[in-house]
């Protein structure tokens, strides 16, 4: 893939990956390397220059937006830095929006509904206005939103950033099983190399190349990687 | 496609509405003296108490026309000054007071209303010029310009006195979505209270005016001032009617998919939604008493002087009636117009985070323009029926008010006019449809992310 905007710098640069179901892999890199470009590329969000993208047997850039809305609400999952929830909407209602979006229903298992909300322990915030909860309550809600219709792959950015250290860990545990017990895809932005380190891969991203590609590495490791951009 | 700033179209509509009323409290009373002087002009200027139903007639107008001005000021403004509800709160996070902003949004007020009623006074003159030049000199239309065009002026800065207490009444951290919000604390209910017997009031002082209409031609005057607290009564009745339809409508479970997102959507921010909805109701409501009234007053004095003597003279004086008020209810549609604009595209644009979020988790562009046309389809028709309803019966009773003392006319027939109402209907709808794609526009077109990232 290939992206670059305006006249400046490309954002990715001839970058090639493939993430398989089953594994969470996390994408790091210093401000501008290229981690949200590489998330909007992968999710369909946004056009790369030239390249392929594919889910499964599925060209994503031949797809047209209809179809791509489509295969987001059928088969991908989000979490956003910023939660993005719809203030309009209490917290359950939230977690359900994605079943209600598209053109071909996507039901919801109770059971399923029921083992998340437990999990990410959000019983109390169901009924509320994302206006009335907390910043790590709001978080839990999205990442219960990503999940709830069990998607093929779920795209994080930075979904831990405005979780205190137990509940970012809390989370990150319950990611990883996920990933693991459900076969799902994750791809995480991260700038937290001790979250990085839960990962069963970490992409490191430096000008909008790829730069390492490393199985699960202690957080020290990643740390210093990254502390060699700045010192670089 | 490059969007300007919300400030700077906030600014832009609240100046628009502000030169638009002023140009209609202008040109509806200078009309409504060209009329009264080509009728006396007639066989019926010798009458004294055809004389004293002009002046009240005159006078009733102006109240009125400064009514609809301000009224739809006064919602437009609350709703433009929502659009610089975060810029205002990130201000006061980097330091500036309260008070500061207050005299901000002061200063800022001030310019636009008198910016906009000399402008609306200019551009009123010209059509007047154009349309009666001969009552343009004449004391009452000099007094009625000054006072129509200082009452919007001063509209647009209490709407924007009242706007900013609302918004700098919640902490800066809050208007920046920073905490947690109480939603209680944010109900208006001591404004809904204040509105509604405002509204009461107005209706109970209208059937009074009706009653005493049969036997003094000033009850014309007290329902004209029944009908002004009506108006600004109904600025908050939306508030209490549109989450009750709203509620209905999703218990009922009527609808589903992108509507029934529309739905929750609109009933879980109603407050906001009840503005739009005052704009529509406040519109339709001023439009259908212009036409029944006429509709009422003409069908009644043609029924009275059929087969008599003054027929030919009466006809005459209808025509030029007709001719003159259809005028002014053209100006007032355009007002409403730039209103509903207004309100509809502002509420979309304000969502535009929202939308996008909702697009990135799979909705397709189709369905959001369907849901945001479900939206607006919903606040028009909540809206529209009870107007409709309001201002059929207003304009009925301006015109018992006005002719109840002529003659042996007694309570008067309503006369509605259906292809007229039924176009005013099509008409808002229209303009919704419009709007709502106009904004549309800027909120779908644009990829999701980039959304996101801008708003």
């Amino acid at each position: 893939m290939h992206r670059s905007y305006g006249t400046g710098p490309a954002a990715l640069t001839d970058v090639s990956a493939d993430f398989h179901a089953g594994r969470l892999t996390a994408v790091m890199g210093p401000s501008g390397s290229g981690k949200s470009t590489l998330l909007h590329l992968l999710s369909g969000l946004d056009d790369a220059d030239r390249g392929e993208i594919r889910l499964g047997g599925t060209a994503i850039h031949d797809l047209d937006e209809d179809a791509r809305a489509e295969l987001r609400h059928q088969r991908m999952g989000f979490v956003f830095q910023g939660f993005n929830l719809l203030p309009g909407l209490t917290g359950l209602e939230n977690i359900r929006l994605p079943l209600r979006l598209g053109r071909c229903p996507v039901t919801a298992d109770p059971h399923w509904e029921t083992h998340l909300i437990d999990l990410l322990d959000i019983a109390d915030a169901l009924d509320r206005s994302p206006t009335q909860l907390s910043g790590g309550q709001q978080q839990r809600i999205a990442i219960a939103r990503a999940l709830l219709h069990r998607p093929d792959v779920v795209f994080a950015d930075e979904p831990t950033g405005s979780l205190d250290v137990a509940t970012g860990r809390n989370v990150l545990t319950l990611f990883s099983s996920l990933v693991r017990e459900h076969g799902i895809c994750m791809v995480m932005v991260t700038h937290d190399p001790v979250a990085a380190s839960m990962c069963d891969r970490i992409l490191v991203l430096r000008d909008g190349e790829i730069e390492h590609d490393l199985a699960t590495t202690a957080p020290e490791e990643l740390a210093r990687l990254l502390i060699g951009h700045v010192t670089a | 496609m490059r969007a300007r700033p919300a400030g700077q179209r906030a600014t832009g509509a609240a100046m628009l509405i502000s030169v638009t009323g002023t140009v209609m409290t202008t040109v509806v009373p200078g009309i409504q003296a060209d009329v009264a002087q080509k009728v006396a002009e007639t066989l019926f200027g010798g009458i004294p108490l055809v004389q004293l139903i002009l002046q009240l007639l005159a006078w009733a107008f102006l109240a009125i026309a400064v009514a609809t001005a301000t009224s739809t000021a006064t919602n437009s403004f609350r709703i433009v000054l929502d659009a610089r509800l975060e810029e205002i709160a990130l201000r006061r996070v980097l330091g500036s007071s309260a008070t500061r902003e207050r005299r901000r949004l002061t200063r800022l007020s001030s310019r636009i209303g008198v910016i906009g009623a000399l402008l609306g006074m200019a551009l009123g003159t010209l059509i007047l010029l154009a349309v009666a030049p001969g009552v343009v000199t004449e004391p009452f239309t000099v007094l009625s310009i000054v006072v129509g065009a200082t009452a919007m002026a001063l509209a647009t800065v209490t709407a924007a006195g009242r706007a900013a207490r609302e918004v700098l009444s919640t902490t800066a951290i809050t208007g920046l979505r920073l905490t947690r919000v109480d939603e209680a604390e944010r109900a208006p209910h001591a404004r809904n209270e204040a509105g509604r017997a405002l509204f009461v009031g107005g209706l109970v002082i209208v059937l009074g005016s009706v009653v005493a209409s049969l036997f003094s031609p000033f009850a014309i005057l007290v329902g004209a001032f029944g009908g002004v607290a009506m108006m600004f009564g109904a600025l908050s009745v939306m508030d209490v009617l549109l989450p009750a339809v709203l509620t209905f409508i999703a218990r009922r479970g009527i609808v589903h998919g992108a509507a029934g997102v529309a739905i929750q959507s609109l009933r879980t921010r109603s407050a906001g939604a009840a503005r739009g909805a005052t704009g529509v109701f406040t519109s339709t409501a001023a439009v259908t008493t212009f036409i029944v009234a006429l509709a009422t007053l003409t069908g009644s004095l043609e029924d009275s002087y059929a087969g008599t003597s003054h027929e030919d003279a009466a006809v005459r004086v209808l025509h030029e009636v007709t001719t003159q008020f259809g005028l002014a209810t053209s100006l007032l549609v355009v007002l409403c117009g730039i209103g509903l604009y207004t309100s509809i595209t502002h509420s979309i644009r304000q969502r535009t985070r929202e939308i996008a979020t909702i697009r990135v988790l799979g909705q397709r562009p189709d369905d959001t323009r369907r849901m945001l046309l479900v939206e607006a389809s919903v606040l028009t028709a909540v809206a529209a029926v009870p107007g409709l309803a309001l201002g059929a019966f207003t304009g009925w009773a301006g015109a018992q008010d006005v002719l109840g003392t002529v003659g042996e006319l007694g309570l008067l027939v309503p006369v509605l006019p259906w292809p007229y109402l039924l176009a005013c209907a099509v008409g808002a709808g229209l303009l919704v449809l419009v709007s709502m794609r106009s904004a549309a526009r800027f909120v779908i077109e644009p990829p999701p992310v980039r959304a996101l990232a801008t708003a």
